[in-house]
């Protein structure tokens, strides 16, 4: 028995070589560039790919390609820290954050188009394609290798910036880089190097892990977001704490593996969530002092204004031409197509709202979205449950794991608490894949969709319509209503200034996790809605890329606009419409559009009257007055 | 100093309304606060009297930023006891602290740059609206008639409409100051008040003070011993995290060991 636990522990020192490369290059890139890099999973794959195509196309020897990766690798980094990501270093880092998101797609989808999505497989060098005898167990010498390797590689790289002159100046640069410029840093140039050095760190970590796993697009996703699960249990404050965290955690991985196997993949997750509920600021304690939160993202919050006469009338003349569309619409087009685009809308609608009332760049509305779908189409199949029970069953699953996602990710301020959505959608995820009750892969078929309220028959498509309109034009007007309401001023209030509001008598935490039981809401709603138009809910609809999909609509809508996401909505389930016969290409056209959103087109196809944004998320401000201390600064502890 | 002249004019004898909150408003007894090995503050005691405004002077470093935001509940102390207006409130949150009566402003101007000037004072309102109102649209006839009146005297009125972030930073004080009396305190922290502000806004803030102190006990961080002259009954002078000298601003101001530590090189400037 100890024998095989030792064996899983090797295997864990392996896991852990992985994670520990990828978790360093993305703590010095996010130390000094202030992004959360995204594509550092796309970087990984491409580093299998380079040394895929080095060894197996090319026929150099097995250690020329791993250099080849990491070179080839930390030069793309390079270029796209140069040509793309440095255009948003002036503007919110939420822009850069999304950026990378649609660099990674657009990657990822690339090489599905050129390589397909089945793996591609690479052979072990033939001197290190032993066995060795370890004493408790027969273990490959490759497992070893990459050990090795990885641990002087990190150790390298944490002595190179501990005590070389260039790692004085990386260090000095991610502490203050005005300074550090003002003292004649070169920072743009720092900046280059250190994106090329973590993308390379990546690359290496990809070449390495090319001949265990097999070489595929989809490789860097998923272990992506376990990298960010250790980087909020670890904390950036310190590189070394950052390595060791990956280390242990994916022993305790690979100890889960021994005892629970169905486990191991939520393992991570799971003791995320209760490091932060235990101990919020992480186990290597040391909040980065930065202000890395979006305060004064998204206002969505009108001025109090008198409407005039006038502008009522205009009102209702658009109210009565946009009703009339609606009900031209579905003579027009397939019904079941604008359901589509509505669930989508309202799904897009509680990022959006998030994002503007409690400035939570929530990845995880698709877990919520899927939730409820799941829960909905339970109800109705299984269960028989009329069709208003079960979206009311729906919804209050989401919105209680919401509540839950909120207490968890409120913990923490600004990218961290992208990362903590990010990593609870992705354990809700893994327990749909384990559970029995979702049917693994072929989802929840031919759920019933019955009759609402014992009088309407939901087998009308345009019923079901009619229903979806419904639910739109709730979550719309009632998030309008919040917007002009006192509540929806101590919302913005609290996401502004959260001391400041605490010392004003308003309960913080409340407010916050209000905001996410409202957003969750919504997204049941959609997910719920979704189980039974389409009478369906499959894994698909709780996947994170599904939240990707959501801001994309919002960012083409426009963020932080009340119309915003319906018109994203529209925009982007056409897109996929026509271009789904194109297969991957739907991808690489939609990480293109995210990208090409954000770097130039930020303020979406919505006109913002009447919600005014501040000048910083157009661009540089130019008011700029005292940032507001964040809550560890005044040393809560 | 230009405003020596109009500080001298709020020097008048203070009448405190209002049923009395028992004596002293606030009793902080043996605090401490350390920050992993280091000691912020150390067994620092402090009795507020009532209709007082109580100065906390001291050199950077001395803790009084930190005393205030253990009084406040920004920061939990490790030892030690604060009783405000008579109970026991040691480690409350700071939004149950601010329901009791206790309003602070902070160092850094802490106002809500993208509410407008009137929104700031509601939010200072809101909590005492009971709930379902929250939801009821916003209008401008919401403001009580406390907080028209302070907005007046902020001389705000006419820019109620602004967006805060469009005012300069002698008025945000000054919003800052109105909204943070908005909540009706019965003790009023402030965070270095004038700090950052010309000379030109130094008078009006100093004069919001002196006003607000006929209805509340002060508490006040202050750098520049011209107001804390003018304003302060009484003074406690911190220096590394323990009090040094404690008694009227004249007493203090005789104390050698304080002239040495704080006043002796900041009254030759």
């Amino acid at each position: 028995m100890s024998n095989l636990i030792l064996s899983y522990l090797t295997i864990g020192l392996v896991n852990g070589s992985f994670y520990a490369l990828l978790c360093l290059g993305l703590a010095l890139i996010f130390g000094l560039l202030n992004i959360l890099n995204m594509a550092h999973g796309a970087l990984y794959m491409m580093g299998a790919f380079a040394a895929w195509a080095a060894v197996a196309r090319l026929g150099l020897p097995y250690l020329t390609g791993l250099f080849v990766a990491a070179i080839l690798v930390g030069s793309a980094g390079m270029m796209l820290e140069r040509l793309l990501l440095r255009r948003t270093y002036s503007l919110d880092p939420l822009y850069g954050f999304m950026l990378s998101f649609g660099l990674a797609t657009a990657i990822q989808g690339g090489f599905q188009v050129a390589f397909g999505s089945t793996g591609l497989p690479f052979t072990t060098p033939t001197w290190l394609s032993d066995v060795v005898d370890l004493g408790y167990a027969v273990f490959p010498v490759y497992r070893l290798w990459v050990v090795m390797v990885a641990f002087i590689v990190c150790l390298g790289v944490w002595i190179a910036i501990a005590r070389t002159r260039a790692g004085a100046t990386l260090r000095a640069a991610s502490e203050n880089a005005t300074i550090a410029e003002a003292l004649g840093v070169p920072i743009p140039a720092v900046m280059t190097a250190t994106f090329g050095l973590g993308a390379a760190l990546a690359g290496l970590a990809g070449a390495l892990a090319a001949p265990i796993y097999q070489v595929s697009p989809l490789m860097g996703s998923d272990v992506l977001l376990v990298v960010f699960a250790i980087i909020v249990i670890g904390g950036m404050g310190s590189l070394g704490g950052t390595i060791l965290a990956a280390y242990c955690l994916a022993l305790l991985e690979s100890a889960t593996l021994a005892v629970f196997p169905q486990a191991a993949n939520v393992m991570i997750f799971a003791f995320m969530c209760i490091v932060l509920s235990v101990r919020p600021q992480g186990l290597f304690g040391i909040e980065v002092l930065r202000q890395h939160s979006f305060a004064g993202i998204p206002p969505p919050v009108t001025a109090t204004r008198d409407s005039l006469p006038s502008q009522n009338y205009e009102r209702v003349l658009i109210m009565a031409m946009v009703a009339a569309v609606l009900a031209l619409l579905p003579a027009l087009l397939y019904p079941i197509f604008l359901v589509k685009i509505v669930c989508f809308a309202i799904l897009a609608a509680s990022f959006n709202f998030l994002l503007g009332f409690a400035g939570v760049m929530s990845f995880g509305q698709a877990a919520l979205y899927g939730t409820a779908a799941y829960v909905t189409a339970h109800a109705m199949k299984e269960w028989a449950m009329s069709a208003e029970l079960a979206i009311l069953a729906g919804i209050t699953a989401a919105i209680l794991l919401g509540i839950v996602m909120g207490a968890l990710a409120i913990r923490r301020r600004g990218i961290y608490q992208a990362m903590i959505t990010l990593a609870v959608a992705q354990m809700v995820y893994f327990v749909f894949v384990q559970s029995s009750f979702t049917h693994g892969e072929d989802g929840l078929q031919a759920v019933p969709r019955g009759i609402l309220f014992g009088l309407i028959d939901l087998r009308n498509d345009l019923a079901v319509y009619g229903l979806a309109v419904i639910a739109f034009c709730s979550v719309h007007f009632g998030i309008k209503r919040l917007l002009s309401s006192q509540l929806g001023m101590m919302l913005v209030a609290v996401r502004d200034d959260e001391r400041r509001a605490l010392s004003l008598g308003q309960n913080a935490w409340g407010l916050k996790l209000f905001a996410f039981a409202i957003a969750a809401g919504c997204a049941g709603l959609a997910g719920s809605l979704s189980a039974v138009a389409f009478q369906l809910a499959t894994l698909s609809g709780a996947h994170w890329h599904l939240s990707g999909e959501a801001v994309l609509m919002c960012l083409i809508g426009g963020l932080g606009t009340l119309g915003g996401p319906l018109v994203g909505a529209a925009v982007l389930v056409t897109m996929q419409h026509f271009l789904a016969p194109y297969g991957a290409w739907v991808q690489v056209i939609q990480g293109v559009v995210f990208a090409a959103c954000v770097l130039t087109f930020r303020d979406g196809m919505m006109p913002r009257h009447g919600f005014a944004w501040p000048s910083r998320l157009r661009g540089p401000s130019a008011t700029s007055f005292a940032p507001a201390e964040t809550l560890e600064e005044t040393g809560r502890s | 100093m230009a405003t020596s002249a109009s500080l001298r004019a709020f020097a008048t004898p203070r009448t405190v309304s209002a049923p009395l909150p028992p004596d002293p408003v606030l009793k902080v007894r043996a605090l401490t606060v350390q920050f992993k090995e280091f000691v912020a503050l150390n067994e620092v005691s402090l009795d507020l009297r009532n209709g007082c405004i109580h100065a906390v002077i001291g050199p950077n470093g001395a803790g009084k930023s930190t005393l205030f935001n253990a009084i406040s509940g920004f920061i939990k102390p490790i030892r030690g006891q604060i009783e405000l207006f008579g109970r026991d409130v040691t480690a409350w949150p700071a939004n149950r602290l601010a329901r009791l009566g206790l309003a602070r402003s902070f160092q850094i101007c802490a106002i809500f740059p993208e509410l407008s000037v009137e929104e700031n004072m509601l939010v200072a309102q809101a909590h005492a609206s009971p709930p379902l109102r929250l939801l009821r649209r916003r209008v401008s006839g919401d403001l009580a008639p406390h907080s028209e009146t302070l907005l007046a005297r902020a001389g705000l009125t006419s820019d109620r409409r602004r967006q805060a972030r469009e005012l300069s930073y002698g008025r945000r004080r000054l919003l800052e100051i109105a909204t943070t009396l908005a909540l009706k305190p019965r003790l009023l922290l402030l965070d270095e008040p004038t700090s950052g502000l010309g000379r030109e806004d130094i008078a009006p803030v100093v004069e919001m003070i002196a006003d607000a102190a006929r209805d509340c006990c002060v508490l006040l961080v202050e750098h520049n011993l011209k107001v804390v002259e003018r304003l302060a009954d009484h003074v406690t002078v911190l220096a590394n995290g323990s009090v040094l000298s404690d008694g009227s601003y004249q007493e203090v101001a005789r104390d050698h060991r304080v002239r040495a530590a704080y006043l002796g090189a900041a009254t030759d400037a």
